[in-house]
């Protein structure tokens, strides 16, 4: 194992995959505004550049110039640190999606279309996923205002709830396919994707993986209704915008993780023939995921925080392990 | 008068001694008290099966300064009952030797819940010290202000006004400064408030669920609120005392601004009140079209609440915001066809209406009517039966009939608890009475019950606009009485009679004769009551309003305990508040 | 090789200063939200041990329980229950000494168990091939381990139990003060 396929490769693609990751953001801002604002019978951002294209741009360097406003009883390190912790797992978890089959070789080393294939790659984006709420939790509780507090203590007790259920969705993936590689698992859905073997099973990952992101209708952290904007209410300009950026990019994960756990991956007609073509239906099958994301914020109200936790405990975690009860005994009897 | 008499009657042989007068102008009746018996009185009138005045609608005082009646201050009690569909007005003159600070006057606010807050903008404006009001202070003006404005003797301008924001006082030092110090200065709690024990949290003035710049003091166990006090008065403008110096019809305008979504169902309710005063007559078209403005005002009222409620409990669906706005435009645009304004409309004038209706607007109301049937089932199915909106309003600020009636509650509120008062039902007013509409009304007395009659009442508001325009008689649009309204133009060429009476109108005003009138109006969120004393001259002497946004808001603590922050939104929504209209 | 040992060595270096200096943190912090915050970041680097040991399914899972689970609970409830506004606690209170001789009881043991343990070194082959460990530990857990493994549930069930039993008797003392304050 030389330097080159141990550490510059890796390198230049997460390099790649952060860029992607980070214009992905930009843009998922522009293309969810434009869609929430169709469902409003509005325009959206039409102004900087043809059809607003530009928009995010001018918005980022709108949050860039901003001035930076410390709140003088907030705990400064934690504060600081808050955004940050936000954004890193979500684009952590990327390391071990795989997005396509697809391989070329450049000077002898065969360059692959994910960073690594993690044995246990499941877990991994399971446990760092949720290291995103440490991010919400400092942001609230060092912002040192009473609505940022209890929006953190919402997104804990939110977090508690949710990724018991989400454990057990994923439990009866595993169930199925035998292994915690995510690359073994879109391989086993060559055949038929996952959602139709497991659609509770995809129900209740989107659910709560809608928990998880902290999208509508379980935004309750934020709800600008109630708590002013949460647990943002102290933030502004950049460090602001960092926090949109950890929603939107898991937003994108939560989207990813979907599409390779239910969806095939990138598997679609075609892909043995021309495996370039399962990247175009990865991204196809995950702007679909993050299009229905968007359409529930346009359509659903938002629950009241104690009904998500009863949601999840008393409904979806009972549902959760019928749901691995059956899949196991099947697989037990006829796997 | 039947009913009229018996008050009368029955409270002269309970209290021989406390009744020192008993008339009737324009068909209200008006008992004058003695003060010591004033409690009394007020029980028995509540609770006396012949007569069961349970809704206090309105408390206010009078200076009587200018009138050369003593003693100078008197409080006023309007009230209804809803049972014998009668209302009476009580005058309680207060002795006052000048030697105190204020008059004194017993508080009912243990009879009627209700005069809590009335009584405070009482002391407030007026400045009359309630014995036995649990925690009485300033509510519409700042704590530190000098003098009670409503006073006759009160400077009208002109002098050093009391700014509390003066460079000597240290608590306004860091104002102007480029980077503000954060400093805090605590506000008096309410009364019973525990800040040791659980989080006192500030929902306002500055904060988006609360629809303009109302502060509730929500006082929390974690989530669950233990109590929720409201402060009002930010936006407190003065309307009583502008309209104190104005003459009766330049009124009009203001009415607009208070309920700024109900601009129209205030010009009705003023000038009904007007009309009662003056006693005159208005054509029947304008009664209709009067209607029709007034219904479509109120679709236009339901409409916002509609969004912004949504909004509210829901924060993410700006859809329904937007679905609902964009209906309320086609009826802002029908106004501004009308009238030239869309929200402050000013549609309206005593004797009529300011101008005749275009050809276009009946074809233009129909249009309307049309495209809002269709929307609206989208919208009722949109939310009515979501479960999450279902889970989010039921069971959620239950309110007990005789609680709300206690607490002075009227409109969707009190018919979503199962009291079918309402006001274009049981005492008609501009020929109401000449279509049909149910009154819907509900028994679970929560939010959904709630949301449940305003939707129904949209729809039958959209009856009584179709039956109103399809059957829209033809005649003047206002009255004939040259000593009300102005001569029709061509008429001022012909007829030197119609030259004087122009001439004094504009330069002096109608002058109704002097006394006292209550008129109401069944307005979107409640009803609608302005008092207006006259002293002969054409400037009201004394002119009151009862904002139902102002009175129904007093029930946000009673329907809060026990319930979690983010119910809290959902009651302010349910309560269905205008600032402008609490403040005025 | 040796590159790669200066390597482990210096980030094992690092994990033990997060390790002990998250600990000591915990213990001498006199703000009860940073000192939660120190414990999460000794949980860290005992996840970075197990990287370094190539455990990568222990280390997923210290992660996944310990930091994102337990943790999360503990700043729940120091939330929940303390003021805001009043992050300085005292470190000690009137008990301190018997948690300081249970200390060092645990100490002695420790020592005492750790001088007397025969510590197996692992064979190459067995490093080589890590993954089959994840299966190992799952039918051990069900197989030979069944008993142990069943027996911790069954206390941890008790545990939750017990902790809602205490938990309620609290909330219906609170409710029952409530109910006396609005009747007041």
């Amino acid at each position: 194992m030389d330097w080159i396929a141990g550490l510059l490769i890796p390198f230049v693609k997460a390099l790649v995959l952060v860029v992607l990751l980070l214009t992905g953001f930009a843009y998922l801002s522009y293309v969810e505004r434009k869609l929430v604002a169709r469902f409003h019978v509005r325009y959206g951002p039409n102004r900087a550049g043809p059809f607003g294209l530009l928009q995010p741009i001018a918005d980022g360097l709108k949050m860039l110039f901003k001035e930076e406003i410390i709140p003088r009883h907030a705990d400064k390190l934690f504060y600081l640190m808050a955004p940050a912790i936000v954004v890193v797992p979500a684009l952590l978890v990327w390391a071990v999606i795989p997005i396509s089959n697809f391989s070329f070789r450049i000077f002898g080393y065969e360059i692959t279309f994910y960073l690594t294939d993690l044995n246990i790659g499941l877990l991994y984006a399971l446990a760092v996923a949720e290291l995103g709420t440490y991010g919400i939790i400092l942001g609230g509780w060092s912002s040192n205002n009473k609505y940022a507090l209890l929006g953190a203590l919402r997104t804990s007790s939110q977090m508690l709830s949710y990724s018991l259920p989400m454990g057990t969705a994923l439990l009866s993936i595993l169930a199925v396919v035998g292994s915690l590689s995510l690359v073994d698992i879109v391989n086993a859905q060559r055949g038929l994707w996952f959602i139709f073997l497991q659609p509770l099973g995809f129900l209740i990952y989107f659910i709560t993986g809608l928990a998880e992101t902290n999208r509508s209708p379980f935004d309750l952290p934020e709800t600008e209704n109630e708590l002013v904007a949460g647990f943002v209410t102290e933030y502004g300009g950049i460090k602001f915008a960092l926090f949109y950026m950890g929603e939107y990019i898991s937003m994108m994960t939560t989207s990813a993780l979907a599409t390779t756990l239910f969806l095939g991956g990138w598997w679609g007609p075609f892909v043995d023939e021309l495996p370039i073509l399962g990247i175009f239906y990865f991204v196809l099958k995950m702007s679909a995921v993050v299009f229905l994301i968007i359409w529930v914020r346009a359509s659903l109200p938002r629950v009241r925080f104690d009904q998500l936790m009863g949601f999840c405990w008393k409904f979806l975690l009972p549902l959760g392990l019928f749901n691995v009860m059956v899949t196991a005994t099947v697989v037990a009897l006829w796997g | 008068m039947n009913g009229s008499d018996t008050t009368a009657d029955v409270l002269k042989a309970r209290f021989p001694l406390a009744v020192e007068g008993v008339s009737t102008f324009r068909s209200d009746l008006v008992i004058t008290l003695k003060r010591e018996f004033l409690r009394d009185v007020a029980r028995m009138l509540r609770d006396d099966p012949r007569l069961r005045y349970n809704l206090l609608l309105d408390l206010t005082a009078v200076d009587r300064l200018k009138l050369g009646i003593t003693p100078r201050f008197a409080t006023v009690y309007q009230l209804y009952s809803i049972p014998r569909n009668q209302a009476v007005r009580l005058i309680v003159p207060l002795p006052w030797d000048g030697e105190t600070e204020m008059p004194v006057c017993p508080s009912v606010t243990d009879i009627w819940p209700t005069a809590d807050w009335l009584e405070r903008e009482v002391y407030d404006l007026i400045g009359i010290h309630f014995e036995g009001h649990p925690w009485l202070r300033r509510i519409l003006m700042p704590e530190n202000w000098v003098g009670h404005p409503l006073r006759k003797d009160y400077p009208l301008g002109g002098e050093p006004v009391n700014f509390s924001g003066d460079r000597d006082n240290p608590r306004f030092a860091h104002l102007g400064q480029q980077i503000m110090e954060g400093l805090s200065f605590p506000s008096e709690l309410p009364p019973g408030v525990d800040p040791e024990n659980h989080m006192v949290i500030n929902l306002g003035p500055q904060h988006p669920a609360t629809h303009g710049v109302l502060r509730v003091v929500a006082e929390l166990a974690g989530e669950q609120i233990v109590s929720a006090h409201c402060d009002v008065g930010y936006l407190h403008s003065g309307f009583e005392k502008t309209g104190e110096s104005k003459r009766y019809e330049k009124f009009i305008p203001y009415t607009d601004r208070m309920d700024y979504l109900s601009g129209m169902n205030n010009n009705l309710a003023y000038v009904l009140t007007v009309e009662k005063l003056l006693g005159v007559e208005v054509p029947l078209r304008a009664q209709y079209v009067r209607v029709i403005l007034a219904e479509l005002q109120r679709l236009g009222s339901h409409l916002f609440w509609l969004a912004t409620h949504a909004h509210d409990v829901s924060g993410t669906i700006h859809s329904l915001l937007m679905y609902c706005l964009r209906d309320r435009e086609m009826i802002l645009d029908i106004f501004e066809m009308f009238c030239g304004g869309r929200v402050t409309v000013t549609g309206m004038c005593v004797g009529g209406l300011r101008q005749d209706i275009p050809p276009a607007f009946p074809e233009a109301v129909k249009v309307f009517l049309r495209e809002f049937r269709k929307r609206f089932k989208e919208y009722d199915a949109m939310l009515t039966r979501n479960p999450i909106w279902v889970a989010r309003s039921q069971g959620i600020g239950y309110l007990a009939p005789e609680e709300a009636i206690a607490l002075g509650i009227t409109g969707p509120m009190l018919r979503a608890a199962g009291i079918p008062l309402d006001l274009r039902k049981v005492q008609p007013y501009s020929s109401y009475d000449h279509f049909e509409f149910e009154v819907p009304t509900a028994t679970e007395s929560d939010c959904y019950a709630r949301y449940l009659v305003r939707m129904r009442e949209m729809e039958q508001s959209a009856r009584i606009i179709e039956q109103a325009i399809n059957r829209l008689p033809g005649g003047p649009f206002r009255t004939a009485d040259r000593k009300v309204v102005l001569p029709p133009r061509p008429e001022l060429d012909t007829s030197m009679e119609a030259v004087i009476h122009h001439f004094k109108l504009v330069t002096e005003g109608y002058k109704p004769p002097p006394g006292d009138v209550y008129g109401m109006a069944e307005n979107p969120k409640g009803i609608l009551g302005f008092y207006l004393v006259s002293d002969g001259s054409a400037i009201p002497y004394r002119l009151h309003i009862r904002g139902p946004s102002f009175v129904n808001l007093q029930a946000l603590d009673t329907m809060a305990r026990g319930h979690l922050l983010s119910d809290l939104i959902t009651l302010i929504g349910s309560v269905d508040i205008v600032l402008g209209e609490v403040d005025r | 090789m040796a590159i790669e040992q200066a390597l482990q060595i210096f980030v094992f270096v690092i994990l033990t200063l997060m390790t002990l200096g998250g600990g000591l943190a915990v213990v001498t912090s006199r703000n009860l939200f940073h000192a939660a915050l120190s414990l999460i970041l000794s949980l860290a680097g005992v996840v970075g041990y197990y990287v370094l040991l190539d455990a990568g399914f222990l280390a997923i899972v210290q992660l996944l329980i310990y930091i994102g689970a337990i943790s999360i609970l503990i700043l729940f409830s120091i939330m929940l229950t303390r003021g805001l506004m009043t992050p300085r606690q005292v470190q000690r209170n009137e008990q301190w000494w018997i948690a300081a001789l249970v200390v060092f009881l645990t100490f002695v043991v420790l020592i005492v168990a750790l001088w007397q343990m025969v510590w197996p070194i692992a064979d190459d082959e067995a490093l080589r091939t890590p993954n089959v460990a994840i299966s190992q530990l799952g039918e051990a857990l069900v197989g030979p381990y069944a008993i142990p493994f069943e027996i911790i549930s069954v206390l941890l069930l008790v545990a939750l139990v017990g902790a809602i039993v205490l938990a309620r008797e609290t909330e219906n003392n609170q409710g029952s003060h409530a109910e006396a304050g609005s009747s007041e």
